[in-house]
């Protein structure tokens, strides 16, 4: 008996120092930031969106926040700093859907409050018709929530502690740049036109055209829950949201899926709603003919170039591309015409494109 | 709830026991009973309270049942009672488990238009009805015995066994939780359960889980797999099941022995097994009773002649299959084992195979064993069929990196990083070897986690060992991981 009540202590005692050990380790290095700011030395690897962005939504210094789907992976945060003066924080989220960003602007006001000066947001059409509770990757409540509780889930965790704690002291040369945070691992060499015809693949062509109004019930109801009832609660914030300059083979789906009339409505009846609040701005790139129509600024059918991302944030500025209740209209008449009339067949006529990148050594 | 999960390890069971332990220590023995229940309720109502109420309702109308049963004994009616019994059991049962299958085949049958219900099926339904018609019929044949409404409730919902059993009889429970308040506490049984506990845990988190992520990549690309990708899979789902079925016996029988009650045996080492019949010796052993005792024995079992015994066995074996989950593939899974069990005890008296050869019988019979699991496991039978497809038409290949992938955990990145292993050709498929040459070497040479209890005796060596593996276990349940067997 004595000998089973001196195994059970030690393993008691064993047990209970190996989780005071591994929860410490956690909440000294953090390396989701749930408690606190990122060390100065410490060497973090910042690639986990969906388990990383709410820490750093809560802890870090910020005054803007990018938020949207890969469309906006690509941008340097310091660029907004140096054009806006808004220091920025990036929260993208791949394959975003709207309730994406609520949850993470649930978590961006509720962290600074009145103090967000600007949330630059890349507005995805595909996905604003998406349910109302859809997220693109389960979210991890232990990370989004302000239960202490069950933040065991994170403190005794073999996967934080081995690949976000000791992988990155034992290979710190992965360190993530805080200014170009998921940023994708292409390199220039993919922006091109040869590359992106390589992988993509026409869509099916439909045999009826999709009702005009197909898509307005679902966009409403994401409008209603996630997106505008921020605008409303914020008006101090300004809000940037702009259109992604998807290249013209989006649109070939697009006019082959016979959706070209629901999406345009949809566009139009998204943009109409959001400019109907003072501090929103929106801006389109879905049909800047320099961008869309030029595949060299690609690595995909959509994934643009930074450069392009850099044009984007001058436009902020300049207030190119900017869409208004006057001129709505005519932007997507213009991008309706384009998709339309625009000659598919000869993309693949020549597979290489001479021409260079957009934006390619201008506005920084 | 799980076993696995850090609520139970962190907070229910250490709180859990310390109540229990604290009541029975001051004599309060109704009030220890009254916190098994209620810690029992909490459990089983944690992932869906509206449930509760189904397991309340089902204790409420057997207890009733049982009552009836016992003043009525000897009465022509009782008969009446117990059918009643059964029929209500069967039926929500049928309701909540096999509506939709049956619907759903009327509908392709006849045409009808029958609506399904797409229930959510209540965690441990077939556990706790199967338990309570075996406790029916036991009463009804004069083998229980009047019991308080408290400890009968326990016998039906006492957690560590309630959603995966095993199946227990009333003389197996009831009369231990009679005895809490009047026993001794036991220091040694309370380290062995723990010491089971985390055997069974680590079974489960380290073991059954990493080859479970092969497995659902496996069937999640059915289509992308080459031979050797698709015979992997098979013989991966063949070691997950083991593992997790077993680990799941081993954390209800050690929480159980550190509550003081001792749970049957549902586990042995079924894949040493010669051939099927010992196989089902060693397999979920408290169902394949409840099937002998409340199917195969009323229908005759063996006193109606050699066929009749026959037909018997693949009986029970469909019911086996329809047991274990509402579809074509669990009664073909069945089919084939009623057939093969029938076959093999044709053969058993028959034919004489000389000792030497039982190694390749144990070969045979884990054959035998692996193809048969692929329906268990497959959401169709086609889906099974695209399997075997692969294996032949696939080709041979080496195992694709989305098998092996799985199996690279991050605690081995580092020495193989410090051995230099990892730069290695083919260094990505090491880990998937390593692990199912371990695994095949516990499943085959190795004593079971229950006589690993029965022979433990507390030493310094197994205490760092179980502590480190039960940290090692505790730190590694991040992932979202379920039981396979909650689902019967």
């Amino acid at each position: 008996m004595k000998s089973c009540r001196k195994w059970l202590a030690g393993f008691l005692a064993l047990v209970l120092a190996g989780l005071l050990a591994a929860g410490a380790l956690v909440v000294w290095v953090d390396p989701f930031f749930q408690y606190h700011k990122p060390l100065s030395r410490f060497p973090y690897l910042v690639d986990n969106q969906v388990n990383q962005n709410p820490g750093l939504a809560k802890n870090m210094d910020y005054e803007g926040v990018l938020l949207g789907s890969s469309m906006t992976a690509s941008f340097n945060t310091d660029w907004f700093e140096e054009k806006m003066g808004i220091k920025t924080q990036k929260l993208s989220y791949n394959g975003s859907y709207p309730k994406d960003l609520a949850n993470i602007m649930d978590l961006v006001f509720s962290a600074k409050g009145d103090g967000v000066k600007a949330v630059f947001m890349a507005v995805d059409q595909g996905t604003l018709s998406g349910g109302v509770e859809e997220t693109k990757f389960p979210i991890t409540d232990y990370l989004y929530d302000d239960n202490p509780l069950n933040d065991v889930q994170y403190l005794f965790n073999k996967e934080v502690l081995l690949d976000y704690i000791l992988r990155p002291l034992a290979d710190p040369k992965d360190r993530s740049d805080w200014s170009v945070l998921y940023r994708p691992w292409w390199t220039d060499e993919y922006y091109n036109k040869t590359n992106v015809l390589m992988y993509y693949e026409p869509a099916p062509e439909a045999e009826a055209s999709m009702d005009k109004a197909y898509f307005l019930d679902a966009v409403e109801k994401n409008l209603e829950q996630n997106l505008c009832p921020y605008f409303e609660a914020h008006p101090e914030t300004e809000f940037y949201l702009f259109y992604p300059p998807y290249s013209i083979l989006y649109w070939n789906d697009v006019v082959r899926r016979k959706e070209l009339d629901a999406v345009t409505e949809e566009l139009v009846y998204t943009t109409r709603r959001l400019l109907s609040y003072d501090n929103v701005r929106v801006f389109c790139f879905l049909g800047v003919e320099e961008i869309v129509c030029n595949l060299n600024n690609y690595a995909d059918y959509i994934h643009y170039h930074e450069d392009t991302c850099r044009y984007i944030t001058d436009c902020f500025v300049s207030g190119q591309q900017e869409v208004t209740q006057e001129n709505c209209e005519e932007v997507f008449e213009a991008l309706k015409e384009l998709a339309l009339t625009y000659d598919y067949e000869s993309i693949w006529e020549d597979w290489q494109d001479p021409r260079p990148r957009f934006y390619q050594g201008q506005g920084g | 709830m799980l076993f696995n999960s850090y609520l139970f390890i962190l907070l229910f069971f250490p709180l859990c026991l310390a109540g229990f332990y604290l009541a029975e220590r001051r004599g309060k023995a109704a009030l220890a009973k009254l916190w098994l229940l209620l810690f029992s309720f909490w459990f089983y109502g944690y992932a869906n309270p509206y449930y509760l109420w189904l397991l309340l309702g089902s204790i409420g109308v057997n207890y009733g049942a049982f009552l009836l049963l016992l003043r009525l004994k000897g009465k022509k009616s009782a008969k009446a009672v117990l059918a009643a019994g059964i029929c209500l059991n069967l039926g929500a049962l049928f309701y909540f488990k096999y509506y939709d299958f049956f619907a759903e085949n009327l509908n392709r049958l006849f045409g009808s238009q029958l609506a399904l219900k797409q229930l959510l099926l209540p965690l441990g339904i077939s556990y706790f009805t199967f338990q309570q018609i075996g406790f029916l019929a036991d009463t009804y044949r004069g083998k229980t015995r009047r019991c308080a409404v408290l400890e009968y409730a326990l016998f039906v919902a006492f957690f560590p066994r309630l959603v995966a059993g095993p199946i227990v009889t009333f003389e197996e429970t009831v009369p231990q939780f009679e005895q809490i308040g009047r026993r001794r506490f036991s220091w040694e049984k309370l380290t062995k359960g723990l010491y089971l506990f985390t055997l069974g845990l680590g079974k489960k988190v380290l073991l059954a889980d990493t080859f479970g992520a092969a497995v659902d990549f496996g069937y999640g690309n059915l289509s992308s797999l080459n031979g050797t990708d698709a015979v992997l899979v098979m013989l991966f789902y063949t070691i997950q099941l083991y593992f997790d079925f077993s680990g799941y016996c081993d954390m209800a029988r050690g929480a159980g022995h550190m509550l003081g009650i001792d749970l049957p045996v549902n586990f042995g080492s079924p894949y040493k097994a010669s051939n099927l019949v010992e196989f089902w010796k060693g397999w979920h052993i408290t169902l394949n009773r409840f099937l002998l005792q409340n199917i195969y024995i009323p229908l005759g079992g063996n006193r109606k002649g050699r066929v009749r015994m026959y037909c018997n066995l693949v009986l029970v074996f469909l019911v086996s299959g329809l047991w274990h989950g509402a579809g074509w593939t669990f009664l073909f899974w069945g089919a084939l084992h009623g057939v093969v069990y029938a076959g093999t005890r044709w053969v058993q008296g028959r034919i004489r195979i000389r000792q030497g050869a039982k190694a390749a019988k144990v070969a045979a019979t884990f054959l035998f064993l692996n193809v048969s699991w692929v329906f268990f496991r497959a959401e169709s039978l086609a889906q099974a069929g695209a399997l075997f497809s692969r294996m032949v038409r696939g080709g041979f290949g080496l195992p694709s990196s989305g098998i092996c992938d799985g199996f690279n955990l991050g605690e081995f990145w580092y020495p193989m990083k410090a051995l230099g292993i990892a730069s290695l050709p083919g260094s990505g498929m090491y880990l998937c070897a390593a692990f199912t040459l371990f695994a095949l070497v516990i499943l085959f040479a190795c004593k079971n986690a229950g006589e690993m209890e029965e022979r433990f005796s507390p030493k310094a060596s197994n205490l760092v060992l179980t502590a480190g593996l039960f940290l090692w276990s505790l730190l590694s349940l991040s992932g979202v991981s379920s039981f396979l067997y909650f689902q019967f």
